[in-house]
């Protein structure tokens, strides 16, 4: 690795890595833990994947951050099913409410009936609610700017799951906005 | 702004948000990891030269095959006492004597290099 490959590495590191956590952090809601699967994914990505072409790069960390995060799911969704067996568990997780995904009759963008402030808020308190797929389409297709192709690179799917994926918790998130007016 | 606009903008700024509240001990640790994998990246390289070698294993290989099969050759086919005898018996007188020669100038040499050591202890001694 020379020292102009390098530099390119360590700029597209650098202007990642901050995303990364945050993304990482809606799905383990630990900011520790999101620190050690950043860390974990740029290890893997440097050293698997830093002699692909550069375009590649952004789908491809995100796949491997995927997968990282999915590892540490299944790790910890383990960790729980132990800790219920050996202590018993009686919370069961509250089902959402079906009145709060009603449309408005107004026909009001849910996003114009609450000030911007408080939209932002709700969205970053829905965004972890929504299952991990729809969260990932969304975060990658939106914030991070991957094409429908990248996405799915980085998805580990196809182009039309990304599509599904995207639409549906587009929708999840506007219908938090709706209720929140 | 159309509807989908207006709310994946909404999205960007409550994520960009995030972004710029993380702290500078979150931002530390995110450097120093970035750091470290670059590092294990140039630590990898240095780990990965062996693959050079591994392309140049079977030349080696097969180039110490031809060196054992070379020296084999020389072996079977070095004279044996029979043929050294063979020789003495059909070389000329002067060259058996100026083979032996050669070990009279070393046994010469030698007891030289004896009596130098002798007057060396000896002047060391009266000294």
């Amino acid at each position: 690795m020379n020292d102009e490959h390098r530099q390119r590495l360590d700029r597209f590191l650098a202007d990642t890595e901050r995303r990364a956590l945050v993304m990482a952090e809606l799905s383990t809601h630990n900011r520790d833990e999101a620190l050690d699967l950043v860390q974990d994914a740029m290890l893997a990505f440097v050293r698997r994947y830093a002699d692909k072409p550069q375009a590649q790069w952004a789908p491809l960390f995100y796949r491997v951050l995927q997968n990282k995060t999915r590892d540490w799911g299944r790790r910890t969704q383990l960790r729980r099913r132990w800790r219920v067996w050996l202590q018993g568990d009686s919370e069961a997780p509250d089902a959402p409410d079906p009145l709060q995904a009603l449309p408005d009759p107004t026909g009001r963008r849910p996003e114009e009936l609450i000030d911007g402030d408080a939209a932002i808020d709700v969205l970053l308190a829905t965004l972890p609610t929504l299952p991990e797929r729809q969260r990932q389409a969304v975060l990658l297709r939106i914030w991070e700017g991957l094409d429908v192709a990248q996405t799915a690179t980085a998805m580990g799917c196809s182009p039309g799951s990304v599509k599904t994926h995207l639409s549906r918790g587009l929708r999840r998130l506007r219908e938090s906005l709706e209720t929140m007016r | 702004m159309t509807e989908e606009n207006g709310l994946e903008s909404q999205l960007r700024k409550a994520l960009d948000s995030r972004t710029d509240a993380l702290g500078a001990d979150s931002l530390s640790r995110l450097r120093q990891a970035r750091h470290h994998a670059l590092e294990s990246r140039l630590d990898q390289n240095t780990w990965q030269r062996p693959s050079v070698s591994r392309r140049v294993l079977p030349g080696g290989a097969l180039a110490s095959l031809l060196a054992v099969a070379f020296g084999l050759s020389v072996w079977l086919d070095q004279p044996t006492t029979t043929d050294i005898a063979n020789a003495m018996d059909t070389a000329p007188a002067a060259l058996i004597e100026m083979a032996a020669g050669d070990v009279d100038i070393e046994l010469l040499e030698e007891i030289e290099f004896y009596d130098w050591l002798v007057l060396m202890q000896d002047d060391g001694d009266s000294a």
